[in-house]
């Protein structure tokens, strides 16, 4: 009998602190959740250096590769998720040079040049772009296409008349872009994959996409030359021939096959 | 007095010598490690594809939700979720804190956020629902009420026992968790700061009342809102109790309602009155977290209110019913 009078005691006595402390717990957590007070400073002060601020690692050993831009940049339209991003990525491994660390996937499906601008302010996506030393840039095609939306509604089918209008704007947003990336990371690899027309197969289309994609791409060659560690992928003649076969089904994106094409054509200029 | 204490103390000895505490525990002790080892493969699963950097993967995370925010396959209400989602971790890696520093401590929030709804009532209800009805089973009951004491002393030395094993089992909860958990990941974390006070309108996040709160502080008011719901579900499973005279039935009753609390919780943002239901209101730390509420015009103050309300009435029920029933039936 002594025995539970001692078990009794110490259950009591337990439950009495336990009690006590939820107590004052709850009391505390109604007192901060329900009657906050403003006070930035103090979430401030808790980070003694903001991300902005932090040093790039410089270990120079690997390749440590970033994609950013649209949905080919994230891989839409690969049914294994992939995308030419992590498809060169496992390219380069094959060559077994260099080890090969693929940081992240910044691609946005939709994204134009106005909101890569926007995205570019970003403290988290700039530390990335520091890290990296090879960036891979897919962007532009929604700028000039609407997000393949052009397909869809007939009547905003891509003219000439808009091609001349739209171009040069969005060329201008992109050369503020790759200012920026090189702002931001002053000695990376900056490859920039070239626009193919996904209209090849629609003839009424065709010609005139041909052209304003052509334009966009030797314009923005020509931007890309003036800076030594930046490099032009062309992919234009790779979905120009049967480009059925090379996009996915929403005939915007490239499928699996074609994004392992763009890949191999990364590679090659990076070998 | 005197005597009350020790018809508390009877019924203390009593819930401890059913093992039914000791069965809580070792339900704790076996989980845990389940858990902290699933939990420690997935974080070496995560090193190996962002190497040792939180802050890609924070990054990463982010970017993944704006593209699940451009598709329309996403149900509005998740998108919502998202979007906050998105600010608090722009929040945490603007400030370069890591939301999900590893450690014990961490775990232990964690565990103890996603078992505040259904894990940890059910082990309360393992003492509480067969409270009184197993008096009846076995046929105490009558032995219990025959003595020269008033009948609502009799029901509140059992209430009383509960609520010191409430408040035992939210402890215990958190040390086996800590102590378990700390084998794996290290005893360390308390003075991590944790980000409390996203206060939500729609789908904004506003950052004005932003606060650092030392993880040990997360973690008392945590507990404290856990234990508070604790006792809700004590006090409605004692109501069964003392209403179902079948054990089995009245624990089946409470953990039915608790599970289409848990069901009630994911499809009910348009049913606005489902809001006065105890059971879409016991995510208290889900408030703390800044998570968003289930059901538009939820607050921390109005789910309080509301389980304090049924709190209240299931007292009131459980006195009433159990004064004046006739037992000899």
């Amino acid at each position: 009998m002594n025995s539970w009078k001692w078990i009794w005691r110490t259950t009591a006595i337990f439950s009495v602190i336990a009690a006590l402390l939820l107590m004052i717990g709850f009391g505390y957590g109604i007192r901060k959740l329900m009657f906050p007070t403003p006070s930035l400073v103090s979430a401030e002060s808790v980070s003694p250096a903001p991300l902005t601020e932090r040093a790039p690692s410089t270990e120079e050993d690997r390749d440590r590769i970033v994609a950013i831009g649209d949905s080919l940049a994230k891989g839409t339209g690969d049914l294994t998720g992939q995308g030419f991003a992590r498809r060169s990525a496992a390219l380069l491994e094959q060559d077994g040079n260099r080890d090969v660390q693929f940081l992240n996937n910044l691609g946005i499906n939709g994204m134009t040049t106005t909101e890569l601008l926007e995205e570019l302010k970003q403290p988290g996506v700039r530390y990335v772009l520091k890290e990296a030393n090879l960036i891979l840039l897919s962007i532009g095609a929604n700028d000039l296409f609407q997000g393949g939306a052009a397909l869809q509604t007939s009547g905003g089918s891509p003219n000439t008349a808009t091609w001349n209008k739209v171009l040069p704007e969005a060329a201008n947003r992109l050369g503020q872009v790759l200012d920026e990336l090189r702002e931001i990371n002053p000695s990376a690899r900056i490859v920039y994959i070239g626009l193919y027309n996904p209209f090849g197969d629609i003839p009424s289309l065709r010609q005139e996409a041909n052209q304003g994609v052509t334009t966009w791409n030797t314009t923005i060659a020509a931007r890309l030359l003036t800076d030594d560690q930046m490099f032009f992928t062309p992919t234009f003649d790779l979905f120009q021939r049967d480009p059925v076969a090379y996009l996915s089904s929403d005939h915007f994106h490239p499928n699996s096959a074609g994004y392992e094409r763009i890949a191999e054509r990364i590679v090659q200029a990076l070998r | 007095m005197k005597r009350f204490w020790a018809m508390v103390q009877n019924e203390v000895v009593k819930i401890i010598k059913k093992k039914r505490f000791y069965i809580v525990l070792l339900i704790l002790a076996i989980l845990v490690p389940i858990f902290s080892y699933a939990q420690m493969r997935q974080s070496l699963e995560r090193q190996e594809s962002y190497g040792s950097d939180w802050r890609l993967e924070v990054q990463q995370a982010i970017t993944d939700n704006q593209n699940s925010l451009s598709s329309d396959r996403v149900p509005q209400e998740w998108k919502v979720y998202r979007q906050i989602y998105i600010q608090q971790m722009q929040y945490y890696l603007d400030h370069d804190v890591n939301p999900n520093e590893p450690g014990g401590v961490t775990f232990t929030r964690e565990f103890i956020n996603n078992s505040a709804t259904l894990f940890i009532p059910l082990m309360i209800l393992t003492i509480a629902s067969d409270l009184v009805s197993s008096e009846r089973t076995g046929g105490t009951i009558k032995m219990l009420l025959t003595r020269p004491v008033r009948r609502w002393k009799v029901l509140l030395s059992k209430l009383t026992a509960l609520l010191m094993f409430v408040s035992l089992i939210v402890v215990s909860a958190y040390l086996v968790c800590y102590l378990i958990s700390g084998v794996f990941f290290g005893y360390s974390g308390w003075s991590i700061p944790i980000f409390t006070g996203f206060v939500l309108n729609g789908s904004d996040v506003d950052l004005t009342y932003v606060q650092a709160t030392p993880q040990w502080q997360y973690l008392l008011i945590q507990a404290g809102l856990v234990w508070f719901v604790g006792i809700v579900v004590a006090l409605l499973a004692f109501m069964v109790s003392v209403l179902i005279r079948s054990t089995a039935a009245s624990i089946v009753v409470m953990m039915a309602t608790l599970i289409s609390g848990s069901i009630l919780v994911n499809m009910a943002s348009s049913w606005t009155s489902a809001k006065y239901l105890f059971m879409v209101n016991l995510g208290l730390t889900d408030y703390l977290a800044g998570n968003p509420a289930p059901i538009d015009g939820m607050t921390l103050g109005f789910s309080i209110a509301v389980l304090a309300a049924w709190g209240a009435v299931s007292i009131f029920v459980s006195f009433f019913v159990f004064i004046k029933r006739d037992v000899l039936t």
